[in-house]
């Protein structure tokens, strides 16, 4: 017999297995569970010293005492674990746990709102067969205005404030369109494609416009697209980002590069076409302006206007998130203000 | 343009409300901005000032004695300056009830009782007039209510797109109207009755030399014309309008205007010189007083109205002072010409000089039937409302008429475009309510002209945009299929695009937008050497180049976030940068990503009370993720440039296979400064255009080991020049068994020695074949640290 060991007997298991049933049923803390594994299952514990004492027993009584002193120290150790006091241990007590004490402060990002919008407006177009293109922001005049068919010396040009660059030549892009322009000289119909990109104004900048935005612009030319192929475009797209329920509404107007030209107004999407503040109490949003390719701008781009015939729309992103969004300043989009820019 | 309804109903049968027309001004295409009702309430009387006294207590108020009609005499307290005795004003009398709610009653003036209130034409939603009481005529009838001058009416306000010069009269918004509502347009020109005697002809001549720029000079002359008020309907439309009456003559040259879209000029008969007119271009460049008595530089090819000996006015846009009409005019002359649109534009934009005569010159009038009913009208209107004497004859100067085109209108194409099928006798129906002249020319064609006043007709689709918009684009069906493009790729660019951001934003950078218009200043600061693109005509010094280099809008946000009490902060912005090309007409424009990085990364908290600062390695860290995240590979780092613009010496560049290339670190710190910016900031900026749209390169899978690596640590002490990167090369070209190096800590102190420092690495070593003994891993080991001393001269750390 050794220090840390203790012979086994019967009447000392019968003891033991009492003591242990009503230590076990009477605690009540983490504290309490401690003491109580120390005293029994611990390495100096009762029933481990019982256990380091079986191989002590005569031969005759580790067969008749052994399997009982282990059977009694493993139905002990499985009870003990199996409490519920030992489950609540790895969180400590209770009573004295906070969690209500922040997380970890991982950094949260995020991806601009302007972005967001332009890259649903991308998916759904892309999701309908569009592809995409680009052009340069710093445009000639013949990209920008002339092969659009804005007449030289026209009204028309007074409705685009440009930042030139180089006088009547070289220019900051007033619209996406040029990028048309670079599309259809560039490749052949049937085109779908749509052009997403920043523009610039030559307007002062107040709470309702920038010097400059960012429109996306679409195409679609190829021998038989049809004003009602641009209405179903339209709508289906009205449909995907506004809601099903939306509806489209058709205005005429002028654009050089389209012929016939149009607006296009969506139901409004915050009172349901009733009446409200966004919509001024019309019912209806002003989403973008739309037309048939017009025949001079095909044959500017080497397409032949009789055997094709297109469709082109242009939005733009800003007046979509300040609607979207509720947003009555457009200046706030470029403050990049970080508490703006969680939001989103 | 603003015009009251009622005005419409000139040229218009119109039975149906207001919002009514506004839906179908709308629906052709003609923008409505705004509906407002014209209502006098009940209880404003026609009154007349008896008295005017001299307030007790107030320098500006009188106290008026006045009679509306009632029994007895009201005392009204009145500040208007007009105010006199026996003039007649409208009274807004106890009661009454203004539309915008607010109510007369008995009221106290500075202790003095008031009994109503005299108004402004502004104060009755007249006009905007509120210099003094509205003057009633003569004969009106006092006490009568004055609702009963005044009717009810509705003003209309319309935006019109640059191609419908047409519509820049009532005549013009009528026509549609009238289309639209299947009714005629009535004829409103009056033929004057002309006096006896002497002919125009007689008394002036009237010659082009310019028929290209002035095709048509029509003119008429009255006698004997008395400058007065025009009479209270003429003047409410012109307030209406927006116009401010003046005298007769003039608010009747503006009428016309409004009314047919003819621009007129009236000049004092008594300054044209030898009684001739001569419609010429400038010769040479020359001064000239306009009527608002500013001096114009003309140059030549500027077109003018010159009488015998100088020029009397600047065709089309405005005349000349010393020709205008003035209270001393007996006779006038009246022009009506039809000037050609470039010409006058040219003109006009020069000189910054825009007025209403140009504005519809520029945009086209009518040359053919506008121009005539607008002289005659007018010069029987001066007859009417001025006293004068229509002189028999009008001068027409019209050489050679001006002709449309014919069209081909095919109903087939109209479907080829619509989508819809629109019978061909419908087609011409349309169009023959809008004036165009058609002939069938067989099985699918109609020959079509547009009307004279129409300038924006030239082309076939034009004709369909008509059937179009009268057909209503509402009432085309949508289409319910598309095909689709199988021709082209999806975008590599905004797959691209897509992963940066992605990468960024879920590591807690948030994305920002910026101007790309930036100061000379600014991009001198950054980029001294960069030649900028610079804006001819910029809104502001501030954005009058565009930027060279994306860190100026990234510490602009910084600042401005800054100064809002949020000092940790982390962006990034994916945006161009543009120079000019040496030789190349467009300049380089280049996608960048710019990263900026100030205050605490991971912000503090309760567990981490230091939080974790951004620095160089944390940037540099951002940047390696980012590259593994969108699969571009490895970043190469090298020293960074020798005197950056805007980087310090804790900065380095950075290249990728090629595809990105750029620059990342600590920034000066008086660049900052610069941007009020006084913390450190860390900041990189990456081209990316390359690669971008470069071609992604295969994911191949690397099979994984199978057997167990072994791993030594090693510390070394040796020069603090050394760099981390050279040390790691040369362990791992040791042997081909070192699978990576890994630096854990570095250390400089006094117990090393100065210009020493320790560097620990963990080195793994690992066999693809088999798992690696003991000896073989001391063998490596050994190899090592002789290597570091060979090559370093380091010493194993103990």
């Amino acid at each position: 017999m050794t220090a840390d060991s203790m012979v086994p007997t019967a009447e000392l298991l019968a003891q033991t297995e009492k003591e242990v049933a009503s230590g076990l049923q009477s605690i009540s803390s983490d504290a309490e569970a401690e003491v109580f594994r120390i005293k029994y299952l611990g390495k100096k514990g009762l029933l481990s010293s019982l256990v380091r004492g079986v191989k002590d027993l005569s031969p005759e009584e580790k067969r008749n005492l052994g399997a009982k002193v282990n059977a009694l120290f493993q139905s002990v150790e499985g009870r003990f674990k199996a409490a519920p006091w030992t489950q609540r241990r790895a969180s400590a007590d209770a009573g004295s746990f906070d969690w209500t004490l922040p997380g970890f402060p991982f950094p949260r990002g995020g991806i601009h709102p302007l972005t967001q919008i332009r890259n649903r407006i991308r998916d759904i177009f892309t999701g309908m067969g569009f592809d995409i293109a680009y052009g340069p922001e710093v445009e000639t005049d013949y990209y920008n205005f002339g092969a659009l068919n804005f007449q030289p010396n026209h009204p028309a040009r007074d409705m685009q404030d440009t930042f030139y660059v180089k006088a009547d030549e070289v220019l900051l892009r007033t619209h996406t369109s040029p990028a048309q322009v670079r599309v259809m000289l560039n490749r052949k119909p049937p085109l779908r494609c749509i052009m997403p990109g920043r523009v610039y104004r030559n307007e002062e900048v107040s709470s309702r416009s920038y010097c400059l935005f960012h429109q996306v612009e679409g195409l679609y030319v190829d021998q038989r697209v049809t004003f009602a192929d641009l209405k179903g475009t339209l709508l289906a797209f009205a449909k995907q980002f506004f809601g099903e329920q939306t509806k489209i509404k058709i205005r005429p107007s002028f654009f050089p590069f389209t012929e016939p030209s149009v607006e296009v107004d969506v139901w409004c999407f915050l009172c349901g076409g009733k009446g409200c503040s966004l919509c001024k109490q019309s019912g209806w949003l002003e989403i973008l302006g739309a037309g048939m390719v017009h025949p001079n701008v095909l044959a500017n781009c080497g397409i032949d206007n009789e055997k094709y015939t297109g469709f082109a729309f242009g939005m733009g992103i800003e007046r979509i998130a300040l609607l979207k969004y509720g947003i009555d300043d457009i200046r706030i989009l470029f403050e990049n203000d970080v508490r703006f820019l969680r939001q989103f | 343009m603003k015009f009251s309804l009622s005005w419409l109903k000139d040229f218009v049968d119109i039975t149906v409300p207001a919002e009514e027309v506004c839906a179908t001004l709308t629906s052709v295409g003609i923008e409505v901005a705004s509906l407002a009702r014209r209502h006098i309430p009940a209880g404003v009387k026609v009154a007349k000032i008896l008295a005017v006294d001299k307030h007790p207590n107030a320098d500006k108020l009188h106290v008026c004695t006045v009679d509306a009609g009632e029994t007895a005499p009201l005392t009204i307290v009145c500040g208007a300056p007009n105010v006199a005795a026996g003039m007649l004003a409208p009274l807004a009398t106890i009661g009454t009830k203004f539309d915008n709610g607010f109510t007369i009653a008995k009221a106290k003036l500075r202790g003095v009782e008031s009994f109503g209130m005299l108004c402004s034409e502004k104060e009755l939603g007249l006009s905007d007039d509120h210099s003094g009481l509205l003057s009633l005529p003569p004969d009106a009838k006092v006490g009568a209510e004055l609702s009963a001058c005044y009717p009810d009416d509705d003003i209309i306000e319309i935006e019109l797109t640059p191609n419908r010069g047409d519509c820049l009269s009532l005549l013009g918004v009528a026509r549609e109207v009238a289309a639209k509502l299947g009714v005629p347009v009535k004829n409103t020109a009056l033929s004057p009755a002309e006096s006896a005697g002497a002919r125009v002809a007689d008394l002036i001549s009237v010659a082009i030399e310019a028929p290209a720029e002035c095709p048509r000079y029509c003119g008429r002359l009255v006698q004997g014309v008395r400058i007065a008020p025009s009479p209270a309907w003429l003047a409410q439309r012109l307030s209406d309008a927006g116009v401010r009456p003046i005298n007769n003559v003039v608010d009747i040259t503006n009428y016309i205007m409004l009314h047919f879209g003819q621009p007129m000029h009236a000049f004092d008969y008594a300054a044209i010189a030898h009684k001739k007119i001569i419609v010429r271009k400038a010769g040479v460049a020359m001064p000239f007083a306009t009527l608002d008595q500013t001096q114009r530089s003309l140059v030549a090819g500027d077109l003018l109205i010159c009488d015998g000996e100088r020029p009397v006015a600047l065709a089309g846009i405005m005349g000349g002072a010393g020709s205008e009409i003035s209270d001393a005019t007996t006779d006038v002359f009246l022009e009506c010409a039809y000037f050609n649109p470039p010409g006058i534009r040219t003109t006009s934009k020069r000189l910054g000089l825009s007025t209403e005569s140009s504005y519809r010159f520029e945009r086209g009038v009518d040359p053919e039937s506008a121009v005539v009913w607008a002289v005659d009208t007018a010069a029987e209107m001066l007859r009417l409302y001025a006293g004068g004497a229509v002189v028999p004859g009008r001068v027409d100067v019209y050489p050679a008429p001006v002709k449309r085109p014919a069209i081909r209108l095919r109903p087939s194409r109209v479907e080829r475009l619509l989508g819809v099928a629109i019978p061909k006798s419908d087609l011409v129906t349309t169009l023959a309510s809008l004036q165009f002249a058609c002939n069938d020319a067989g099985d699918d064609a109609i020959e079509c002209r547009a009307p004279a006043f129409r300038h924006d007709i030239f082309v076939e689709a034009d004709l369909i945009e008509e059937a179009g918009r009268f057909y209503g684009y509402d009432n085309i069906p949508s289409a319910e299929h598309a095909r689709v493009s199988l021709s082209q790729a999806p975008s590599v660019v905004e797959s691209r695009t897509d992963a940066i951001r992605n990468s960024l934003a879920f590591a807690g950078l948030s994305e920002i937008v910026t101007n790309s218009l930036t100061s000379e200043k600014k991009n001198r600061l950054l980029s001294p050497e960069a030649a900028p693109v610079v804006i001819l005509n910029p809104l502001s010094p501030d954005m009058a180049q565009l930027r060279v280099s994306m860190l100026g809008s990234s510490l602009e946000v910084l600042a401005y976030n800054i100064n809002r009490k949020n000092p940790d902060n982390r962006y990034f912005d994916i945006g161009r940068t543009y120079r000019v090309a040496a030789g190349e007409t467009l300049p380089r424009e280049r996608d960048v990503l710019a990263v900026t990085m100030s205050g605490c990364f991971l912000a503090k908290s309760w567990n981490n009370t230091a939080g974790v600062k951004a620095d160089f390695y944390c940037i540099k860290g951002q940047l390696d993720k980012l590259c593994a995240d969108i699969g571009a590979g490895r970043l190469d780092y090298g020293p960074a440039p020798q005197a950056h613009p805007f980087f310090d010496a804790e900065s380095c560049t950075v290249s990728c296979a090629g595809k990105i290339s750029g620059a990342m670190g600590k920034l000066r710190s008086e660049v900052c400064a610069a941007f009020d910016v006084k913390e450190p900031v860390y900041y990189a900026e990456l081209d990316i255009t390359d690669f971008l749209s470069a071609k992604p390169a295969p994911v191949t899978y690397a099979q994984l080991p199978k057997f167990p690596a072994l791993e030594r640590d090693f510390c070394f002490v040796l020069g603090e020049t050394v760099r981390s990167s050279e040390i790691s090369q040369e362990i791992a070209s040791l042997s081909p068994l070192v699978e990576d190096v890994t630096p854990f800590d570095v250390y400089r102190g006094e117990k090393l020695g100065p210009g020493l420092r320790s560097i620990a690495f963990s080195v793994k070593v690992r066999s693809r074949e088999r798992t690696l003994t003991d000896k073989e891993g001391e063998e490596v080991c050994g190899k090592i640290i002789s290597a570091m001393e060979r090559k370093f001269g380091a010493t194993l750390r103990k």
